[in-house]
């Protein structure tokens, strides 16, 4: 009972640290800490901005599957508990979200993908620095003008082992939209290269964020039409919790799930998945209606597995006495 | 300690699979296209082990995952309180495995893993080598340049030795070489004998009696000669010797105070020779001296009864190392691409007189020549600045030898010799092309690099990318790279990255082991089979953490490191240190339900 109590104060707490999480995960990009690191702190705070939004959706979704787990190792009254947990949830997404859309103008300029681009160029005199065509300068002075540098380039050109290549006194223009640009510092060329899977991760969340974006600027009804379902679907991710007897197995369904749930959107939305069939259904029940009705049916599935679940829970509990 | 027995087989496992399924991976992803069928194999076996040395952190936090998810299940059926007994023999248990697993990751990652990922870049290097010599036999067999198309083909097969395509291309060039060469009248070797000699088995006394009777004739040079022999001849004890000095000395005075003429006999032409070579020795001109011993030398060879002026030999020798000292000779360089070390090295270079010089060679072979290390830079390219940043000269030189020298302050620098000569032509030479500016005569010749010798090894393993630097090398490097144009920034961090590793695997495994601690198994529930269906999302699962910390690892090092580098090590090792300690205590603060 005490735990049960517990979980409003589970849920805020874990909401507290996804959101900082989220605020920190999405502002942190190469291009923010590239500026950071030269003693320029707009481009972060500029992120910090643009993140608080969507931090907080995200913020909600992983505070509810935080507290499941929470669940997963407490005794609680699971109905009591779901309770709560739902009352926080939807008000938070249904109320708390759109109110902060409307505050935060900054939001809708939020784009994770285009936050890996480094658009800070640094030239340092006397550093070796490489660009996309296998070249290698070494910037050696400005002239007086301050916009020109003297560099040298090598191009690593061995075929027929003709001379070498070196191009001194390359004047390179930094005021000229043609100037041929050094990749960005070194110092985040190995830092900054994003693992694939978080790339894909941040497509799917930049596409997530546009459509929940557009259906807010549509207005109330379009944006519950939107997250309704798909916020039911993750709290239907509490039948995975208690599936098996190994915690652990229940963990590994959830993630899963949940990666799945975020992977469909993109899908979905830009009907990248069976096209065709994808088409024929917009064609019945209208383009807006094709994603919020395929997380519909994803609910009704995940309900039937809850209810499955329940049954052979209470099954059990009646052969145990 | 119990847990560890239940855990380690299934960390074990975890390995075994994870070696097998990269040696499979690596045989069934194809390898690179430029990778010639002789390293396929090579390729594949070195590709399979690096894979798997990068998965080991992964498959080390699935193994303990999932190794003690299953051993704590045991402890459901007592109850387990904050900082108990139990949870610390646990997290001995884990410390001992995460350091044994560690230990063995960094011998690997550090100690084996960068000469694997060495031999996977050779691999690719000898590959297109062998690709573009076939290209240039090619080129120049059609163009009828058979001596050329002959030495590409030659380099072709030493890569590739079995390869029927190169083997049939050099038969082919040497065939055509051949039939093509206009058969020439073999020249006939004119026996000219400058010295009179007498075929007599000669002694000490015999040889100082002969020299005596030429110098009665009047006949100096034979005279010196064989007094000269006698000389040669008589031990250190012997008071012949002596005689046979003052004779050959005598026979000397004689010779340099003879005038040209054309009725001296021709033996008075080698010591003209000689005394040219003599005069040319005493100035240091080397070069002179060498090419003029060199053809005397040659002359002699051609005697049929082996007689010949052993001074000239000698005094070959001599010249020969004077040469070496400044010059280098062109066939030296013959066949080296094959065992270059490094290729397209770049780098800047801060001269201490305020100047600066760019550097740049596109392959560098290391040799030992009498026991002393010495290089050859192929395509060497030098350009040096003054202090206002304007370029002084820029050279091209297609081979440079560099050797270690002491300079004034008694440090071994690099040594770089420019100018190559024929062994046997005089005037075939290559000297270095001043592509811009002016450059110091006496520069031509002799390049010194003000910088230590021992930081080339340096600069060529930053060349071949910093992350295939040892962690050695590049704390060896760290001070230094801002003298070469490299950014110490840069190599602060990647230090950083590679001692922060071992931390974080430790950090990740306490975290590992509380979760497996949280999601263990239910009381008395037994492992049922069909759970092992879904085993294999547990390392792709532990893959995505890995790598996901050890991205945000590496972006929270920016700002650190671009503060304050000089800290920067320090403070992310105590933050680690800290974050481990911190680790540690969440795990003793759980308890049992």
């Amino acid at each position: 009972m005490k735990n049960t109590f517990f979980i409003p104060i589970v849920f805020l707490v874990q909401f507290c640290i996804w959101f900082v999480i989220g605020i920190l995960f999405f502002s942190f990009t190469g291009d923010a800490l590239y500026a950071l690191a030269f003693k320029n702190i707009y481009p972060l705070f500029s992120n910090i901005q643009e993140s608080l939004f969507f931090a907080c959706f995200l913020g909600l979704i992983l505070a509810v599957l935080n507290t499941f787990f929470y669940m997963m190792r407490h005794k609680t009254l699971v109905f009591l508990a779901l309770f709560f947990i739902a009352i926080l949830y939807f008000c938070g997404l249904l109320l708390g979200l759109p109110f902060l859309y409307k505050h935060t103008p900054n939001s809708k300029n939020f784009s994770l993908i285009q936050r890996q681009n480094l658009s800070y160029y640094s030239v340092e005199p006397k550093k070796i620095e490489h660009d996309d065509m296998g070249r290698r300068f070494v910037w050696l002075d400005k002239n007086k003008e301050g916009s020109k540098f003297y560099a040298v380039s090598i191009v690593d050109d061995t075929q027929f082992k003709t001379p070498p290549r070196v191009d001194f006194y390359l004047e390179i223009d930094l005021a000229s939209p043609d100037a041929v640009f050094p990749a960005p510092n070194e110092v985040l060329s190995s830092t900054i290269t994003i693992p694939n899977f978080l790339k894909t991760f941040y497509y799917e969340l930049d596409r997530m964020h546009k459509d929940i974006g557009d259906s807010l600027q549509k207005g109330l009804f379009s944006y519950y039409l939107l997250i309704i379902p798909f916020a039911l679907a993750v709290f239907l991710l509490i039948g995975f919790c208690f599936f098996s007897s190994w915690r652990m197995l229940n963990l590994l369904f959830c993630l899963l799930l949940m990666r799945f749930l975020f992977f469909l959107w993109p899908q979905i939305s830009m009907f990248l998945l069976f096209p065709s069939i994808l088409e024929r259904f917009a064609l019945i029940i209208g383009y807006q209606r094709v994603l919020p009705a395929t997380y519909a049916g994803i609910c009704g599935l995940f309900f039937i597995i809850n209810i499955f679940v329940l049954f052979r829970r209470l099954l059990l509990k009646k052969a145990t006495v | 300690m119990n847990e560890l027995k239940k855990a380690l087989p299934i960390l074990l496992a975890h390995f075994v699979v994870g070696l097998l399924g990269c040696f499979v991976w690596a045989f069934i992803k194809g390898v690179p296209v430029d990778v010639i069928a002789p390293f396929v194999g090579g390729y594949k076996l070195r590709l399979a082990f690096v894979q798997f040395v990068s998965l080991i952190p992964s498959l080390f936090v699935s193994g303990l995952l999932l190794g003690y998810s299953l051993s704590f299940g045991s402890f459901h059926d007592h109850h387990i309180g904050r900082f108990s007994k139990d949870l610390f023999s646990c997290l001995k248990g884990g410390f001992f495995l995460s350091f044994m697993v560690i230990a063995f990751y960094i011998v690997l990652a550090e100690g084996l893993s960068p000469f694997a990922q060495k031999s996977l870049v050779h691999y690719k290097v000898l590959s297109n080598d062998y690709t573009d010599d076939i290209d240039l036999a090619e080129h120049f067999f059609e163009k009828a340049l058979y001596n050329e198309a002959e030495l590409y083909a030659q380099a072709a097969l030493t890569i590739w030795p079995k390869n029927t395509r190169a083997s049939q291309l050099l038969n082919e060039i040497q065939y055509k070489a051949v039939s093509d060469v206009d058969v020439k009248d073999e020249k006939t070797n004119k026996n000219t004998d400058f010295i009179n000699t007498r075929g007599d088995k000669l002694t000490v006394l015999s040889a100082i009696s002969i020299s005596e009777e030429y110098f009665a004739e009047e006949d100096f040079f034979s005279s010196h000669y064989y007094a000269m022999l006698a000389v040669r001849m008589a031990l250190g004890t012997d008071p012949n010797k002596e005689v046979a000095l003052r004779l050959a000395s005598h026979a000397w005075n004689k010779i340099t105070m003879m005038e040209d003429s054309p009725k001296q006999r021709f033996d008075s032409r080698l010591f003209t020779i000689k005394k040219q070579a003599y005069a040319a020795i005493q100035r240091e001109d080397w070069l002179q001296a060498y090419y003029i011993l060199s053809s005397l030398y040659d002359e002699q060879k051609k005697y049929t009864d082996n007689q010949y002026d052993p001074d000239v030999e000698r005094l070959l020798g001599v010249a020969q190392k004077g040469l070496l000292g400044s010059y280098f000779f062109i066939d030296e360089t013959t066949g080296l691409d094959l065992f270059e070390a490094g290729r397209n090295v770049f780098f800047y270079h801060k001269e201490k007189n305020g100047g600066s010089a760019v550097v740049f060679f596109k392959g560098i072979t290391f040799k030992k020549e009498s026991g002393k290390e010495i290089a050859y830079l192929r395509d060497f390219e030098y350009a040096f600045f003054n202090v206002y940043n304007q370029c002084v000269y820029k050279i091209f030189v297609p081979y440079v030898k560099m050797m270690p020298v002491k300079n004034q302050e008694n440090k071994l620098v690099p040594q770089l010799l420019l100018h190559s000569v024929d062994r046997t032509h005089k005037g075939e030479e290559v000297v270095p092309l001043i592509i811009e500016g002016e450059m110091n005569t006496a520069l031509k010749n002799i390049l010194l690099l003000d910088m230590p010798y021992d930081d080339i090894q340096l600069i060529l393993s930053a060349n071949q990318g910093i992350n295939s630097m040892s962690l050695a090398n590049l704390l060896s490097f760290a001070k230094k790279a801002e003298d070469y144009g490299f950014s110490h920034v840069r190599i602060v961090e990647k230090i950083i990255q590679r001692l922060a590793m071992p931390f974080l695997m430790l950090i990740l495994a306490i975290f590992t082991l509380v979760i497996a601690w949280k999601f263990r198994l239910s009381n008395n529930d037994l492992f049922k089979a069909r759970w092992i269906v879904f085993i294999p999302f547990f390392p792709l699962l532990s893959w995505i953490a890995v790598e996901l910390i050890k991205y945000l690892a590496g972006l929270c090092i920016i700002p650190v490191v671009a503060w304050s580098p000089n800290f920067a090590l320090a403070l992310s090792l105590g933050i680690l240190a800290f974050s481990f300690v911190g680790a540690s205590v969440y795990f003793f603060a759980q308890r049992g339900d």
